[in-house]
């Protein structure tokens, strides 16, 4: 056993309001630049859509992701001889007008413009060219469009569900749609690292992270391809990739990533989840039904004796196992299991998970009348607006079962809620309600605690990064004392 | 002045090129890149980069293997049909990567964006190389059977430089336009550093045999603990 920590997160979909205040908060301190202007490391994207860049779930377009080839698990368009193969050309690399052209507004203009009968307008100006331009499109280009044809009736989860399912979703009365924020996943097996010829990326063993060295990217581009999450991205100027960093500079000084840190829904939850390293291949090569219990095995029990005693055999700090055994991702991802990947089936085991929404119906309309009773206020999971096989498509590799659990469970815990706040249903009606998904009420009151309740520090376990340790590795500490850690040749 | 052409002026090319990528690869690794242009127009590139990378590799390579083992090589070629199947190929591939550059250049002139991300030393690589694709189609045309003379003439040539015994003498009598090529071929080793050429330097092939996901490890995990 190869144990080892990663840092996870936990995305709950319910609560999102798509305020776009985590994608602001990144751009404003990362992607800020030349050449960067398009990248958005977190963005958030408006389901059913097309997402950014414009159908990035599309395999076929982009060809991102493992696929398993006989036994072996094979890049889809990369790897060893067919990437190389690729190098002056990539025929799957998305291109601006798949992102947008990135664009400012004369301003000047504004103030400048000599008196006239008509009011000055501020042009769009293309900050590649520098010359005025028709914006035609942007990072979020389909926010709130459900039910438009260009773009949620183009979103590629819905090619599984049948006509009348994709019909309903959109009849007007019906319209549903979700939002769902997306930050690079910094997965356990991930394609990009695996495809990028230079071994530029690479994963911060200690903590997880992956990583572009900027010195030592060549921009083969394959890694952008090969990310089947669009996470990766090409700096036009400086020629070389560039990636969301997970504000590794605020984790190692115990800060959270500013985008969770603004995160106005509290959406967000972010933890240390120790796994087996060993055991990475075998689990992203498994068959697809298996994928998600399969995934979920691959992290370790914190609070297993034997797992502490491997964990502090591989060098894993007593300070790290503390924070796993705190991790509100734990709860979510292994205890509660409510927790899925994005898009399983790319087989890269993202660290990043999703609370599938439940979005609850307040009341039903049916012969003219509202109906509202207490034990259909929030209708039943079969009448759910959003149908179980589309979030199967997009969390669960099309595995309904387990979104309806989870589902299920969300219930169980508001009606929860219900009888100990309003009080007009029953104990025992409750408790056959929890019990059919194996919680009880112990369980249901920490599920509804760390979804609505828990304050910062709960919400954000960071394990010490132990910086000092590797400043000592790499120079004598009395050397480094009184800088900042800056070479000062 | 032919000393100073043809033995200074190679010389300093080849030590231009050994000592500035050695300091461009070692301590300015940020600046090296292929600075692709892909992300803004990818159709024309698709034929003008595939066509002139296919084809000035291979030329590439034919030059170095002829300078390497020009024995072989000559008596490779003493047949005939072997001559002249070898001279037909890399005739083809000179004009394969003609039409390439060609393409190439029209893309970066056409198509705004491209201008943007284009650097002056760009102008400077296309003119090199245009020059030196023209004046080796030109050779092939006009003083065909290159393969042959060039493994017995200018492959001792070169060679003298690397005995530090420089030998000009059959050089010299060559003809104008292979003199304006070997020429124009050092100043194109010479600019390699200075420019975006550098990036065939930093081929991956490592990669071939890495294992797919690469770890790197910042603290010493073994001292934490104990
Ligand atoms: C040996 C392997 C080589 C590899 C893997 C390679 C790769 C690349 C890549 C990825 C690009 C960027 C294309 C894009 O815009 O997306 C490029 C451009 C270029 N390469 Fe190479 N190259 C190689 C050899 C060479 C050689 C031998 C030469 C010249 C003698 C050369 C000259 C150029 C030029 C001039 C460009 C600019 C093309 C343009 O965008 O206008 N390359 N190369
Ligand atoms: S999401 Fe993409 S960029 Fe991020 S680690 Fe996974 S494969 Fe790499
Ligand atoms: S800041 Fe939070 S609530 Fe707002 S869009 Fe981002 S994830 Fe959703």
């Amino acid at each position: 056993m190869n144990v080892r920590a990663q840092i996870a997160m936990v995305f709950h979909l319910d609560k999102c309001i798509g305020c776009h205040t985590c994608s602001v908060a990144c751009k404003n301190i990362w992607t800020d630049r030349k050449g960067a202007e398009y990248m958005w490391w977190n963005n958030v994207e408006t389901k059913p859509g097309t997402g950014y860049p414009t159908q990035w779930e599309d395999q076929e377009i982009y060809q991102g992701g493992w696929q398993k080839h006989g036994h072996r698990l094979e890049l889809k368009a990369s790897g060893h001889w067919k990437g190389m193969t690729r190098l002056y050309h990539n025929p799957y690399m998305p291109n601006i007008n798949d992102y947008y052209e990135p664009f400012s507004y004369d301003y000047q203009q504004l103030i400048n413009a000599p008196a006239d009968d008509d009011q000055p307008t501020a042009r769009p100006i293309s900050l590649v060219t520098g010359k005025p331009m028709d914006i035609k499109g942007g990072p979020n280009w389909d926010d709130d469009l459900s039910g438009t044809p260009d773009y949620a009736r183009s979103d590629v989860n819905l090619r599984d569900l049948s006509a009348e399912m994709q019909e309903a979703m959109f009849q007007l009365e019906r319209m549903v749609m979700f939002y769902l924020p997306r930050i690079c996943n910094h997965c356990l097996n991930p394609a990009c690292v695996a495809a990028c010829p230079s071994g530029a990326i690479y994963k911060r063993a200690e903590d997880g992270v992956v990583l572009v060295n900027q010195d030592k990217c060549r921009g083969w581009r394959l890694c952008i391809s090969a990310c089947p999450y669009k996470k990766v991205y090409y700096n036009w100027k400086s020629g070389k990739s560039e990636k969301c960093i997970l504000c590794y500079p605020r984790l190692e000084t115990g800060q959270v990533p500013a985008c969770m840190h603004s995160c106005v829904g509290r959406i967000r939850y972010l933890g240390v989840l120790l796994y087996d390293a060993d055991k990475i291949e075998t689990i992203a090569s498994v068959p697809e039904e298996q994928l998600l219990s399969k995934h979920r095995d691959i992290y370790l029990d914190p609070f297993n004796k034997q797992v502490v005693q491997y964990a502090k055999d591989c060098g894993i700090p007593d300070s790290t196992i503390v924070a796993a055994q705190k991790s509100p991702v734990y709860k979510f991802v292994k205890e509660w299991q409510i927790a899925l990947p994005l898009h399983p089936e790319f087989r890269t085991l993202p660290s990043l998970f999703y609370v599938p929404p439940l979005l609850p119906i307040m009341s039903q309309v049916r012969d003219q009348q509202v109906l509202v009773s207490s034990k259909n206020f929030w209708g039943n999971i079969d009448e759910i607006r959003i149908p179980i096989a589309y979030l199967a498509q997009l969390f669960a590799a099309g595995n309904e079962h387990e979104i309806e659990c989870i589902l299920k469970k969300q219930l169980a815990v508001r009606y929860l809620r219900r009888f100990e706040t309003v009080g007009d249903v029953s104990k025992e009606w409750v408790e056959s309600l929890l019990s059919e998904v194996h919680l009880n009420f112990e369980i249901a009151h920490s599920m509804y605690h760390l979804t609505s309740l828990a304050p910062f520090h709960e919400r954000f376990v960071i394990p010490p990064a132990h910086r000092e340790e590797s400043i000592e590795m790499l120079r004598e500490t009395s050397l480094h004392k009184g800088e900042t850690g800056f070479n000062t040749f | 002045m032919e000393t100073l052409l043809y033995i200074v002026f190679p010389y300093l090319a080849m030590l231009t090129c050994l000592i500035g990528s050695i300091i461009r690869i070692r301590f300015l690794g940020y600046t090296i890149s292929s600075f692709s242009s892909q992300f803004f127009e990818s159709k024309l590139l698709y034929w003008g980069s595939r066509m002139f990378h296919t084809g000035i590799v291979i030329l590439l390579l034919g030059h170095l293997v002829g300078l390497i083992i020009p024995r072989s090589i000559t008596l490779f070629t003493n047949h005939p049909l072997r001559l002249v199947i070898l001279e037909v190929t890399a005739f083809a591939f000179a004009l394969m990567t003609f039409v390439g550059v060609v393409i190439l250049l029209y893309r970066r002139i056409k198509e705004p964006r491209v201008r943007v991300v284009t650097r002056k030393t760009d102008f400077l690589v296309y003119g090199i190389l245009l020059l030196q694709i023209i004046t080796g189609i030109w050779v092939a045309y006009f003083h065909r059977w290159g393969i042959s003379w060039y493994t017995t003439v200018l492959a001792p040539y070169i060679h003298s430089f690397f005995t530090l015994s420089p030998d000009i003498s059959a050089f010299a009598t060559l003809p104008v336009m292979i003199k304006v090529h070997a020429l124009s071929g050092f100043a194109f080793i010479a600019i390699i550093p200075f420019t975006r050429l550098i990036h065939f330097f930093a081929y991956p092939y490592h990669y071939f045999y890495r294992q797919y996901l690469v770890f790197v490890s910042n603290i010493n995990l073994e001292k934490i603990n104990h």
